[in-house]
């Protein structure tokens, strides 16, 4: 028996042992320990930060991924927790010592072919509703260095154009630019949560630095599911 | 959008050069994440050896929130806290190597050989055992010997240039690491390791070149790196050296070239988590002898080609 005939009797006989040790289900799941190890580094990037927040997001891979019913759990020997979804499938993983040393799983109810985790960075919305276009973009710079700190190679280049403001679905905000020459309703338009993502199906505001507005504050009457830099 | 960042290049308890140091991860204080597993590879006798045999490589590596690590046959601890560095990011530390002995049947941690195994003839097992310590005789001229080491020959299936060579036991080897990271996916690891053998004190560097894809599919991750192996003349003479007295008892022609460039090799790893708990890691890893250590009479084959696949679980 040549060598590649025992590697390839070999690798079968692993591709039948394999599954047994797999996870019995097809279910989305992410290590917590690797979950971790990505999330903290946002905490421990040492550049400013407090306008921008990042969360984890479940995002559906089909159009059609059933979200009703979607339920993300943090499972291990000694841990058990709910882990809330907003409308736009968003929620802060808590950093728990207990459940790393358990070496717990963030895991769906659903299929990995339908939903996929993403760490999402972002603008923090305001409880007031009040957007001061000179923080808006301080927060979109705060968003790229984190991005270059974070994933240089993928970032290189790149700059602030701009951010988005994405709302709930079928919901009807209003937003207004108020200036010193007055206040002016801001234009909505069917868009996607994050700019260049392909749904268009929520309520989006775009606001591009090169529009040449530098002062005033966009109000907004809902609070936005996500704000997102614009990066180009 | 950040993409998720593991960079998991597990190291199994190989018998041949250490590799690259890992890199910093951080966890919660006071925690740890240790990966334990065991697996076959296919691999030469020997470094140059031609014949190939399986062996069960156990595969560990364990990471402390202190810095601690071990990392295949080797312990280290990172000084640095890059996490908190802007890039490129430094990591280092010093490091401790353990490398596997070496005698007539090759090298291994434990020098099993398949041929003294409990499953062949007892006569073999012995005549085997024999060889191992028995001077070759091929430059004696001697009838008799001639025809022992016919036998010899028959016994061992093929004759392996080991045999009459002074056997190399565990050494430990100590030095440090620096690796230069300039993106979550590429890093230059260097590490610098000495010990004291019987031709003086020995030194080995490595250089290498690494890139981690992290996620090349849901729960697939690939490592790859291609580096250079430099040894001064102490550290050549120790591992592809004969000296006259071998070359009397081994009939090797006595080599006692001075050091430089070892090696350039190459290694694909590709882990595939099956579970939160179960990683099934493989690698193929190619080197190829340069310089003084390619000329040496014990180098049988200028390549080298080791495969091996470990299922591992994660404590």
């Amino acid at each position: 028996m040549g060598p590649l005939t025992r590697i390839l009797h070999l690798l079968t006989a692993l591709a039948v042992a394999v599954p047994g040790c797999a996870n019995a289900t097809d279910e989305a799941w992410w290590s917590y320990r690797d979950a971790y190890r990505t999330l903290v580094r946002f905490d421990k990037q040492a550049q400013a930060k407090h306008l921008i927040q990042q969360r984890l997001q479940v995002q559906p891979l089909q159009v059609t991924a059933m979200q009703e019913g979607l339920r993300l759990t943090l499972t291990g020997t000694h841990t058990a927790l709910d882990l809330p979804l907003d409308a736009a499938l968003h929620t802060k993983v808590p950093l728990l010592k207990s459940a790393f040393d358990d070496n717990a799983v963030l895991q769906l109810n659903r299929g990995a072919e339908a939903f996929a985790f993403r760490v999402r960075i972002a603008i923090a919305p305001r409880p007031d509703g009040l957007y001061p276009l000179q923080e808006l973009r301080q927060a979109c710079e705060q968003v790229l260095g984190m991005q270059m700190q974070l994933d240089p190679a993928a970032h290189q280049g790149q700059q602030c154009v701009g951010v988005s403001f994405a709302f709930a679905r079928h919901s009807s905000p209003t937003l207004s630019l108020r200036t010193d020459a007055g206040t002016r309703a801001w234009p909505l338009s069917p868009g996607p949560l994050y700019p260049g993502e392909p749904d268009r199906v929520h309520p989006t505001a775009t606001l591009r630095w090169d529009s040449g507005l530098t002062t005033g504050t966009l109000a907004t009457t809902l609070t936005p599911l996500v704000i997102a830099a614009w990066i180009e | 959008m950040t993409k998720f960042f593991v960079p998991l290049c597990l190291l199994a308890l190989c018998p041949w050069a250490a590799a690259q140091a890992p890199v910093f991860e951080p966890m919660p204080e006071g925690s740890r994440d240790a990966y334990l597993g065991l697996g076959v590879a296919h691999r030469p006798l020997y470094d140059g050896a031609s014949e190939l045999r399986w062996t069960l490589d156990p595969l560990v590596h364990a990471s402390w929130s202190n810095g601690l690590f071990i990392a295949g046959s080797q312990m280290g601890w990172h000084l640095s806290n890059p996490e908190t560095q802007s890039w490129p990011r430094w990591n280092y530390g010093p490091l401790l190597n353990l490398r596997a002995p070496r005698n007539a049947n090759g090298s291994a941690w434990f020098l099993d050989d398949p041929r003294t195994s409990v499953n062949a003839p007892p006569e073999r097992q012995e005549r085997v055992r024999a060889v191992g310590a028995r001077p070759h005789a091929v430059r004696t001229g001697d009838a008799a010997r001639a025809q022992d080491n016919a036998l010899d020959d028959e016994a061992l299936g093929e004759a392996s240039r080991l045999r009459g060579m002074q056997p190399l036991s565990i050494r430990l080897e100590g030095g440090a690491f620096a690796n230069l990271r300039w993106s979550p996916q590429w890093q230059l690891a260097q590490t610098l390791l000495t010990h004291r053998n019987r031709y003086g004190q020995a030194w080995t560097g490595r250089l290498d070149l690494v890139y981690t894809q992290a996620q090349l599919a849901a729960h697939h991750s690939l490592c790859w790196s291609i580096g250079l192996t430099f040894a001064n003349a102490a550290a050549m003479r120790s591992d592809f050296g004969v000296d006259a007295d071998e070359a009397l008892t081994s009939g090797n022609a006595e080599y006692t070239r001075g050091g430089g460039w070892r090696d350039i090799h190459s290694e694909v790893r590709w882990n595939w988590a099956l579970s939160p708990r179960w990683v099934l890691s493989s690698a193929l890893q190619v080197s190829r002898w340069q310089g003084q250590a390619a000329e040496s009479p014990l180098v049988e084959q200028s390549v080298s080609t080791r495969i091996s696949t470990a299922l591992v679980r994660r404590f």
